[in-house]
């Protein structure tokens, strides 16, 4: 490629990231401004949105309630999920891969609809506004990502080194704990935070399924931009931001770490 | 457990012993009444094609598969139950089967604390080790660091770390190139020289069974068709099977007339009755095997048989060219011929070829 085609390639590139990077940045700037209401060009700079966030009865709780959903559903959706890899991987069913396709369908239905449907039949089991109700329809629509992920993982780690470990002193046990359980176990760690990621920052299961004694920090973000305007949305944003890209830095580095091997 | 069981086994006792064991997977017999012994720093190596049930039995020997039928004993003692854990074996496998997440030396380690020895026997026994395999220095390294021989070569170093009764070695150099491979066969022979190991081998390539082998097991269809030393197999196959295996020979249909007494056979063949060894009960089913180098284009001594062949190709080798043949008597024949008695100039010719009677055999 000549100089000019690659500098007008890295310039295209520069304004994709900025282009996919700019409504975060906006949030972030906003977040520090230090008026009581959404302004930008953020006027003033400071921690007011901050200092009201940690004073706010509101936010804390809701972000509690997040919690108790995400990692619950992280644990659940990883754990089935490995459960399914490594009985598909380590036994001689047939039409392995078909079996991973079907796990991986709560990910081709439209949100929306995946939506309305769990929110009739919670609503025929009377668990619409529990915790059971948002963790288990978190979990189907989490497992195909974490099946995803943990499928080409464990592809990746060869039986043999399991025998290996075998004829080298190892009981079955011990042998499986100390080359598969071990090689696979960032890539699982990957797995929980994506799911875990995804469950925390989820708005349109909870939309339908969530109420007054369960809403979580996406919905109440939703809720508060449509009933009126408080400026804290913007540091809640802009701390869920953080949040995310640390998360999915390790995440990244845990498989990056675990491809190599 | 008898006395005889004892764990360590009298030396003058086989290091391994294979009694009629049989696998079935289904309705497939995948492993049909093999049954050999294997002396104490024997190498033996199962020589087959894919299917034939080397690598089954391989994996009965290890403990990986049980066996439906027959006992598999380890210097004495009976393991047909008994899981890999104790059967006090090491085993090396095609892809290397290291483990990535520990470096080269926890690796040859692994075994070692498995079985507790001491930090400081352990330590010392890993410097052995690596040493043995002229890695030395690699100790620190990770195992993806290393290249295919090297990566190999620890592996050998992991399962010989404990002083296994039984080397297994599955293929170990399927995965290389050939010049590596020809570097680390060399390996393999030093190393079983210099540690006296007992070694069953499992391998397609007849070069390196031929090499590397005190005796070559040859599977087909899931039973031993030959068991001898290397040399007494490729000058005097049992069957015909294993004449084509191991040395490419001819298989000529018998010519009629043919009569078998004994271990001999008479061959009416270019208007002479020649004696030639036979393996063959009887006519019915068997053929003559003719080497390729058995085949010349010039007059020999007088034992030989002259037949007319024309000759349809000639493919120079190397040091030899090949030259396919079409005899009246015989069918079609390849030879192997040395490079200077022959050019491509001869073919389409018909001319008269010489074959010597004390190298072919009547085989079934």
């Amino acid at each position: 490629m000549s100089r000019l085609g690659t500098l007008a390639f890295r310039a295209l590139v520069a304004l994709t990231a900025l282009f996919l990077l700019a409504p975060a940045l906006v949030v972030v700037a906003m977040s520090f401004s230090e008026t009581s209401y959404l302004s930008f060009p953020p006027q003033g700079l400071g921690l007011r949105q901050y200092r009201s966030l940690l004073t706010s009865d509101v936010w804390g709780v809701v972000t509690v309630r997040s919690l108790v959903v995400a990692l619950p559903v992280a644990l659940l959706a990883v754990g089935a999920a490995t459960l399914l890899v490594v009985g598909l991987e380590r036994t001689r069913l047939p039409y392995k891969n078909v079996l991973v396709a079907a796990s991986t369908l709560p990910m081709l239905v439209p949100g929306v609809a995946l939506a309305v449907a769990v929110y009739g039949l919670l609503a025929s089991l009377r668990a619409l506004d529990t915790y059971t109700g948002i963790i288990l329809a978190h979990t189907v629509i989490t497992l195909p990502l974490a099946v995803l992920i943990l499928w080409p993982a464990i592809r990746a780690i060869s039986r043999d080194l399991e025998l290996a470990a075998m004829t080298l002193g190892a009981g079955r046990a011990r042998a499986w704990w100390d080359t598969t359980v071990r090689l696979l176990g960032p890539a699982v760690a990957a797995s929980m935070i994506t799911v875990f990621l995804t469950s925390f920052d989820e708005a349109v299961l909870v939309s339908f399924i969530s109420g007054p004694r369960t809403t979580t920090l996406p919905k109440a973000i939703l809720d508060s931009v449509i009933t009126g305007v408080d400026p804290t949305i913007t540091a809640v944003a802009g701390l869920l931001i953080l949040l995310t890209a640390v998360l999915m830095t390790a995440g990244e580095a845990l498989l990056r770490r675990s491809g190599r091997r | 457990m008898t006395p005889e069981a004892a764990p360590t086994g009298a030396p003058h006792r086989p290091r391994l012993e294979l009694d009629r064991v049989t696998k079935r997977y289904g309705t497939v017999t995948a492993v049909d009444d093999v049954s050999l012994s294997l002396a104490e720093g024997e190498f033996l190596t199962f020589l087959g094609q894919s299917g034939s049930g080397k690598t089954t039995v391989l994996k009965i020997i290890a403990g990986f598969e049980r066996c439906d039928g027959g006992v598999v004993r380890i210097a004495g003692t009976d393991m047909s139950r008994k899981p890999p854990r104790d059967r006090d074996i090491g085993m090396v496998f095609q892809n290397y089967a290291l483990f990535p997440h520990m470096s080269v030396a926890g690796n040859i380690a692994y075994g070692l604390r498995r079985r507790k020895w001491p930090a400081e026997r352990r330590r010392a026994r890993v410097r052995e080790m690596l040493e043995l395999v002229h890695l030395a220095q690699l100790g620190d390294r990770s195992p993806r660091e290393l290249s295919g021989g090297q990566q190999q070569r620890v592996a050998v170093a992991r399962a010989l770390a404990c002083e296994p009764q039984l080397l297994l070695m599955d293929e170990p150099l399927g995965a290389l190139d050939r010049a590596l491979r020809l570097d680390l066969e060399q390996e393999i022979r030093r190393i079983h020289r210099s540690t006296g190991c007992s070694v069953v081998y499992v391998t397609h390539d007849r070069d390196e069974a031929l090499a590397l082998s005190d005796r070559i097991a040859v599977f087909h269809d899931g039973r031993i068709v030959g068991l001898d030393q290397p040399a007494r197999l490729y000058e005097r196959p049992p069957t015909g099977y294993v004449a084509r295996l191991l040395t490419d020979a001819n298989l000529a249909a018998l010519p009629d007339g043919t009569a078998i007494r004994g271990d001999v056979a008479e061959v009416v063949l270019a208007g002479r009755t020649v004696r030639v060894r036979s393996t063959a009960a009887r006519t019915a089913g068997a053929r003559l095997a003719v080497p390729r180098t058995s085949i010349s284009l010039q007059p020999q001594h007088e034992d030989c048989l002259t037949v007319e062949a024309r000759v349809d190709d000639v493919i120079f080798l190397g040091e030899h060219a090949r030259v396919d043949l079409d005899t009246t008597a015989l069918g079609c024949l390849i030879a192997h011929v040395p490079m200077h008695q022959t050019n491509n100039r001869i073919v389409g010719e018909t001319l008269r070829i010489h074959i010597d009677p004390a190298r072919c055999q009547v085989v079934i």
